[in-house]
């Protein structure tokens, strides 16, 4: 099913602010099926990168191509989802209503769930182990909690590209295999793209397809089980 | 108690609260099908209670939904008071100079609405720069001080009679001695408006997200934004021009309506914060004319009185201290 495809296209593409460019014109592109680890030390432009991918900033110059086209922001929602490290406070959410939030793209104008999207938020929960606390109020969750239901919103979105932005900073080590064994299989099962800041050598090495490096101004490509240390030299 | 059983609850509530506001007075009067004082006075006061309270209350829902801050409401980000502001403008400015209109109370009410609306945008162009919320309460108070130093100014060099009306004016009064045929002209544009929030029930949740995930999720969130401004302004301009001021059941009201439900769901919360808004309205209403009152209290002292403790329990229950 893993399809060597193209689907996003970083074509010289630099990234940064105008006091401050953070990369050289970027080259390189991301296939159908591939789990990648975005790594690099902070303040390289990681988070920067994601923000450009999802045209909450603009590059400084080139472009970023997915399926060989300019993405619209209206389009964002049926072509990429994302999860930042950052907890969103919501009274009155419980973990469901939170997963089901990843449906509405997919919904009408009033966000009637149908049965579908009630089927894909309830595999989704399955799948991440949430049914326990499916009816708990997010703000009583951990914050490793709060990530799993992040994790599980963005999956039920169902776009080809997921964007993770360290998405198991504040998870234990069963979570995070949880997340990561879940990672691995949606990109070879379902043919997904998932794209994973973090600073987890362990899961690039072992997960991953491959790695991006940010470093002294560059991205750098490398195969994921080349990455030895922190430093990335 | 199930979401349908509350929803029926208000409904009652709202009823026997209406049922009061036509029975209660300074004067217990009979119900006659000719009886002035009812047809006239209490009825189209308990109908502009029941609407204005709603109004207010949820466009209070939708500040706090737009800048994701509990204390956001009409009052407190100095909507209100750039309504003020506008109808300080009319009584003063346009009387003195004794500029001519088609119609002066007209004059009057589009200037209050287009003072709401001047305020919002201000604070929506201010809410860029800004990080934290909270600190655009601040900003938000500043302006409702800056709005009333001018309108001091007004005060200071406007004639008695202007003063007198002014001053009346901004006590606040549900009892508004107009023809049905005029009323009309200001509840139907504030029907139209909560219905229209209905329609953006599914961008308010996606709000709820924060403007990232929002935009992630498909929302245009420049229209939404400039959409909930629109709403809100002419809500709080229309209803600032009926009733004068109204404070704090914009801010109060959201709150009570998600903690009755535990949810905060739009299409829950929307028409909670509407029934709810609409009874407390109707209690301020009551409770300003009871029986052995000579004449009527100001209707912000009782809002104040009701709304103020909320808001202090806000604070605490969200740990703001």
């Amino acid at each position: 099913m893993n399809q060597e495809k193209t689907i996003i296209t970083f074509h010289n593409l630099e990234i940064g602010y105008t006091d401050n460019t953070l990369s050289n014109p970027i080259n390189l592109s991301l296939q159908e099926g591939e789990l990648v680890a975005l790594m690099g030390l902070n303040g390289t432009g990681k988070t920067t990168l994601f923000k450009t991918i999802l045209k909450e900033q603009l590059p400084l110059a080139g472009e970023i191509r997915f399926k060989g086209k300019n993405l619209a922001l209206r389009d964002l929602q049926h072509s990429i989802g994302v999860v930042y490290t950052e907890r969103t406070h919501i009274f009155g959410f419980t973990v469901r209503d939170m997963v089901a939030m990843g449906r509405m793209p997919h919904t009408n104008r009033f966000g009637k769930l149908t049965e579908k999207d009630n089927a894909i938020i309830d595999s989704y929960i399955s799948q991440l182990e949430l049914y326990k606390i499916e009816n708990k109020q997010i703000d009583n969750l951990s914050d490793g909690q709060f990530q799993k239901v992040m994790i599980a919103r963005a999956l039920a979105q169902e776009t080809p590209v997921i964007l993770l932005d360290e998405p198991t900073a504040f998870l234990d080590v069963k979570n995070k295999l949880i997340i990561y064994n879940l990672l691995k299989k949606l990109a070879k099962e379902q043919n997904k793209t998932i794209l994973v800041s973090t600073h987890h050598i362990e899961f690039c090495n072992d997960y991953c397809d491959k790695a991006l490096l940010l470093k002294d101004k560059k991205i750098v490509e490398k195969s994921a089980i080349e990455i030895k240390s922190p430093d990335f030299d | 108690m199930t979401i349908s059983k509350k929803i029926i609850g208000l409904l009652i509530l709202l009823l026997g609260l209406s049922f009061l506001g036509v029975a209660l007075g300074s004067v217990l009067v009979s119900f006659d099908a000719d009886n002035e004082i009812i047809f006239k006075l209490r009825i189209p006061r308990t109908i502009t209670a029941i609407i204005a309270g709603a109004g207010i209350s949820v466009a209070g829902l939708l500040m706090q939904t737009l800048f994701r801050n509990p204390l956001a409401g009409p009052s407190v980000l100095g909507i209100s008071s750039g309504s003020t502001l506008g109808v300080a403008l009319g009584i003063f400015v346009i009387n003195t100079l004794g500029i001519s209109s088609f119609n002066e109370k007209f004059s009057i009410s589009l200037l209050a609405i287009l003072g709401a609306l001047a305020v919002t945008f201000l604070l929506l162009f201010v809410s860029k720069f800004l990080k934290k919320s909270n600190t655009l309460l601040i900003v938000g108070l500043m302006v409702g001080y800056f709005v009333s130093s001018v309108v001091n100014v007004f005060s200071f060099y406007g004639d008695k009679t202007n003063l007198q009306s002014f001053v009346y004016w901004g006590l606040g009064s549900f009892n508004k001695e107009i023809e049905y045929s005029t009323l009309w002209v200001y509840y139907l544009p504030i029907l139209v408006l909560m219905f229209f929030i209905f329609l953006i029930q599914k961008p308010l949740n996606l709000l709820l997200m924060g403007e990232k995930y929002a935009v992630s999720m498909g929302l245009n969130y420049k229209r939404i934004r400039l959409i909930i401004i629109l709403i809100v302004g002419l809500l709080v301009g229309i209803i600032t021009a009926l009733c004068g001021p109204i404070a704090f059941l914009g801010i109060a009201t959201p709150h009570l309506a998600r903690n009755f439900i535990k949810k905060s769901d739009h299409r829950l919360v929307i028409p909670f914060t509407l029934l709810t808004g609409a009874s407390l309205g109707l209690i301020c209403d009551i409770i300003s004319r009871l029986p052995g009152l000579d004449g009527s209290l100001p209707l912000n002292a009782v809002t104040s009185f009701i709304g103020a403790p909320i808001v202090v329990w806000i604070i605490f229950k969200n740990k703001m201290v």
